[in-house]
């Protein structure tokens, strides 16, 4: 990727469009949906259940195809490519979080970590210990690297996924719902994680149906039954 | 180490019981096959050693006694390349559960003997009032260098001394043949048994292929001599070899079997495998991993499986061959040696133990890593199926079947990749579970029906052709006995096999006439004969035609007069029954008219202690007379036959407990997959108030479908494939006739529920312990 980190759009959605086609009918899941990602910002995707948020928190990772439109990702139109190609891409370009932390179970926090980097490909081997203790220190759980995802709590886990999405030092880090799954408190010690690390050079774009945690975005867009209803921040159109 | 390295290994022990299974599932294969290919290999290696068929005479002449200075004059004969005469006494030993057959040779010269040569193995050759027996013999009683053994001569016993054993080349164990072998110094039997002179004569010819020509020279030669010729054996035993050959082949087939089983089960256990962990699939791919990464991570999940595998099952396997060469050493009385383990069987066995279910796993793991990440994260839960099992709603809502069961049933279609491997496996295992009691039925059924012909309650046997008077007038102090017939058996030779020439008396009442085509002897008849059903179907002749066979010094050309139902004479190679007045085959023969080699009893308290009465008395009369007979009862010579076959059965139980345990693996796996995906499903459920057990009878439920289906398809498929391996192993003993009893198909469906049962319980009741508040939150 190619960007001037201080002014260029580092994600734009234009005019993305997914439809799902059943035997029996047709369901608009986004319509025409376009926006802009500024290059350091908190990115919030904010909409109730339904409103087809994580299906495009989806496009922008490359998880899931638009039925039409583009999405350009640090200067790349990733629709055009493989799975294999998305699945490289993604190993250095993004860091995910998911709601339900997905950690891989039989892996500890740190071989957690540590599979991240051998995937990703991006440093040396002899390099790789190091950097799984720096992410965890990271989030605060160096002590915690050889403890298995059963034996931490939920706001543990979400820590965990943090600092294996940090793994390769990714620009961008997209989380769906990453507060979802998770008590108030810590909730708030996670997002505060996230708001950190916007403060550091990161992109944090995360879907969230929760005003308040929406509100704190330094940009934000708002869904409604698959299309866009407002935008606010200092957004840019491509 | 790497992490996806350390994924393997956790991923591996994860889930101990199914890699357990699936580790000795491989294992089972390959111990099988190793097994069989070293025991079968050493085998063959110390037949081909051991048979040394140059050791064998070409042709055997048993006689009345005569003198040795015979010799000279065959020597002499074209084609004739050694002879040897010998004394030979069929006697019997008595042992501590009654007495057995024992056959003595007088050997003159114990240095230089050419034909059936033997080692001595422990002790010392024979001296005055000794014996050296077959070292074989100690299957039939136990018996030590230095024992006195009790040997029946002329009415009376005598006690021999044993003074060491032998092995005599290419001889089956004495154990197989329920007969002793022992040797005399020939003097010393003359004087025991006052058998003056020698009575059977050894050649080996300088031309094997003239064999027949040339036993019809010296047939010519003993006539002109004025010796009576008892019996003639033209050619070497090879019997052994093929029987051998055959259940290796057989056991080879099953080995595959086991193998193939394997390579479903391991499809099985790898589709449950990356089914499990198609939501980590989707995590890797997120974090960068491509699909190559991700298929060789489960490939060398697979690898560790078939190592684990391959290295017990040839560890064991060289154990099994060692066990299995031990065993028909012994049943063969062949010189085994040290135990040979061929390097390239251990490549073999290594190449399919580790390639198998490397290629097996490749189609499943290509098929279940292509998942995109949305697919995969999209969650537990009913997915896809719920659809296909939809219009089934409406059959069982019409029949009202409770909810529970319908979700047992209709989670069938829910997975049918998944649910067709399982249904296979559990097939196979019917099948074969089809074909074993059906392959033990027929052997059963032909067994019972061998001697339906033959109605006697005890046979009478001698070595040796004798006048039929002499038993006559033994017999005729025995009390009990209700019909007495004489029968007497030749093995002959047609251009489709070895025929059973049988003289039987035109009056038989014993012999049960089961015409099927023509009609039986009528005064008047010569060379006429009446063949068996099997005969007919296999030469295509009828009544009418004529059938040519020889001898080994005759050949007659007679023509066919009926047809009838007789089981005896089959056999690999053989022809059938020619039956025969008794007086046309001794003509054929050259014997005397009146000579018998059998003869059949009617006892008249046919029940079984009569029976067995009836034959101790019998056998305890002619012995005081000095006839050396054998005498069995219609009862005793069923359960032989039947107990020959136990090998077989015992081999063909095991391959069904092998391939149901495949098979409850299989099922197990599905069943633990379907609870797995389900666990959602069942929170609801539970929440619903399904108690633990409502929630293990919607599994077993599914588990049960699966039988009877897999039941319906083996009643289609099973019946041909059992017809298929009782024609295969009916080559291996004796080919019988295919048999099927319809309550086997019950039995069939019986054991198929019972691999349900096992296979369902640990699924079953892992699902009624799901707690509902671990189900309905993620991990």
């Amino acid at each position: 990727m190619v960007l001037d980190r201080q002014d260029d759009p580092l994600v734009q959605a234009e005019t993305v469009t997914k439809v799902i086609v059943n035997k029996s009918n047709e369901t608009t899941i986004l319509d025409s949906v376009s926006f802009t990602v500024p290059n350091g910002s908190l990115f919030a995707i904010n909409g109730p259940s339904g409103s087809g948020k994580s299906t495009l928190l989806n496009m922008l990772t490359g998880i899931d195809r638009p039925t039409s439109g583009r999405i350009v990702f640090g200067g790349e139109e990733i629709r055009k490519m493989s799975e294999n190609k998305l699945a490289q891409w993604r190993g250095k370009h993004v860091g995910i979080v998911f709601q339900f932390f997905q950690l891989l179970p039989t892996l500890t926090a740190q071989e957690n970590v540590l599979l991240a980097l051998e995937l990703g490909g991006l440093l040396p081997r002899r390099q790789w210990s190091a950097r799984a203790k720096e992410c965890l220190e990271m989030v605060d759980l160096a002590s915690y690297a050889k403890r298995l995802p059963s034996e931490l709590s939920g706001g543990q886990q979400q820590r965990v996924a943090i600092a294996r999405a940090l793994a390769n030092d990714p620009p961008v880090l997209v989380a769906d719902e990453p507060t979802g799954n998770l008590d108030s408190k810590t909730a708030l010690q996670v997002f505060g994680l996230l708001e950190e690390l916007t403060r550091r050079g990161k992109t944090v774009i995360y879907v969230t149906h929760d005003r308040d945690l929406a509100a704190r975005a330094t940009e934000r867009v708002d869904l409604l039954d698959g299309r866009v209803v407002s935008r606010s921040g200092a957004l840019r159109m491509g | 180490m790497r992490a996806s390295t350390v994924k393997v290994f956790k991923d591996i022990f994860h889930r101990q019981l199914r890699t357990t299974l699936t580790i000795v599932g491989i294992a089972i294969g390959i111990l099988g096959l190793s097994a069989i290919n070293i025991a079968s290999n050493q085998i063959r290696s110390s037949f081909a050693y051991t048979s040394d068929l140059s050791a064998q005479p070409d042709i055997q002449f048993f006689t009345a006694p005569t003198s040795a200075s015979l010799v000279s004059v065959l020597q002499h004969q074209p084609n004739v390349q050694v002879v040897q005469a010998e004394g030979y006494v069929p006697t019997r030993w008595t042992i501590p559960s009654g007495h057995i057959s024992l056959n003595i040779t007088g050997i003159e010269d114990f240095q230089h003997v050419q034909i059936n040569k033997f080692e001595l193995v422990e002790g010392n050759l024979p001296g005055a009032n000794q014996i050296l027996l077959e070292s074989s013999d100690k299957a039939l009683a136990n018996v030590h260098v230095g024992d006195q053994i009790e040997v029946s001569v002329r009415g009376t016993t005598q006690k021999l001394t044993v003074s060491g054993f032998a092995r005599t080349r290419g001889r089956p164990s004495s154990g197989l043949l329920e007969r002793g072998l022992g040797y005399m110094d020939e003097g010393d039997l003359e004087k025991l048994f006052q058998t003056p002179g020698v009575n059977n004569f050894l050649f080996q010819l300088h031309n094997y292929n003239q064999r027949n020509a040339t036993a019809r020279q010296l047939a010519q030669v003993f006539e002109q001599q004025h010796v009576l010729v008892l019996d003639i054996s033209v050619g070497h035993d090879d019997e052994t070899s093929a029987l051998a050959d055959g259940l290796f082949g057989t056991m080879r087939v099953l080995s595959i079997i086991a193998i193939l089983l394997s390579i479903f089960l391991l499809l099985g256990t790898v589709t449950a495998l990356v089914t499990e962990q198609l939501q980590i699939i989707g995590t890797m791919k997120t974090l960068g991993a491509v699909r190559g990464k991700v298929m060789r991570h489960y490939l060398s999940i697979v690898l560790v499986y078939g190592i684990a595998g391959t290295l017990i099952g040839l560890t064991l396997g060289v154990l099994g061959g060692y066990l299995l060469v031990s065993y028909f050493g012994n049943l063969l009385n062949l010189d085994i040696g040290a135990l040979d383990v061929p390097p390239l069987l251990i490549v073999e066995s290594v190449a399919i133990g580790i390639g198998v279910p490397l290629l097996a796993a490749a189609l499943p793991v290509y098929f279940g890593t292509r998942i995109t990440v949305r697919e995969a994260l999209s969650g537990y839960g009913l997915d896809g199926g719920g659809q296909r099992g939809g219009k089934w709603g409406r059959v069982f809502g019409f029949l009202a079947i409770p909810q529970t069961i319908q979700l047992g049933v209709r989670s069938l279609f829910r997975k049918r990749t998944r649910a067709l491997l399982t249904l296979i496996t559990l097939t196979i295992a019917g099948s074969a579970f089809l074909a074993v009691q059906t392959t033990t039925y027929s052997f059963g059924t032909f067994l019972d029906q061998v001697f339906t012909a033959y109605h006697f309650d005890v046979l009478v046997s001698v070595p040796n052709p004798e006048p039929y008077a002499r038993l006559q007038q033994a017999l005729a102090n025995v009390q009990g006995i209700g019909k007495v017939e004489p029968l007497i058996w030749s093995d002959v030779d047609t251009q489709w096999g070895t025929g059973l020439l049988t003289g039987v008396q035109p009056g038989t009442q014993l012999y049960q006439k089961q015409l099927v085509a023509g009609r039986w002897f009528a005064a008047g008849d010569q060379s006429a004969v009446i063949i068996s059903q099997d005969a007919a179907d296999k030469s295509g002749l009828g009544v009418g035609d004529s059938i040519s066979f020889h001898g080994a010094v005759s050949s007659a050309s007679w023509h066919i007069i009926g047809i009838v139902k007789d089981y005896n004479g089959i056999g690999p190679g053989s022809l059938g029954v020619l039956l025969a007045p008794i007086a046309e085959v001794n003509a054929f023969r050259r014997l005397p008219q009146d000579f018998v080699q059998t003869v059949m009893v009617q006892s008249r308290d046919n029940s079984s202690v009569g029976v067995n009465a009836l034959a101790t008395r019998i056998d305890t009369i002619l012995s005081s007379t000095g006839i050396q007979a054998n005498i069995i009862t219609a009862q005793q010579q069923i359960q032989r036959d039947q107990n020959e076959f136990q090998i077989l059965y015992a081999l063909l139980y095991t391959v069904v407990v092998i391939v149901a345990l495949v098979g409850a693996i299989g099922l197990f796996n599905t069943l633990a997959m379907s609870v797995l995906e389900r666990r959602r499903e069942i929170g609801i459920l539970r929440s619903m108030g399904a108690t633990g057990r409502k929630v293990a009878q919607v599994f077993w439920t599914e588990g049960l479908t699966q039988g009877i289906f897999s039941w319906l398809i083996t009643l289609a498929l099973g019946i041909p494939a059992a017809y298929g391996f009782v024609l295969l192993l009916g080559n291996i003993p004796v080919p019988v006739p295919f048999a099927f009893d319809m309550t086997n198909l019950i039995w069939m469906l019986g054991f198929i529920i019972v691999v349900v049962t096992i296979a369902s319980i640990g699924p079953a009741w892992g699902a009624a312990r799901v707690k509902v508040v671990q189900t309905l939150r993620y991990e």
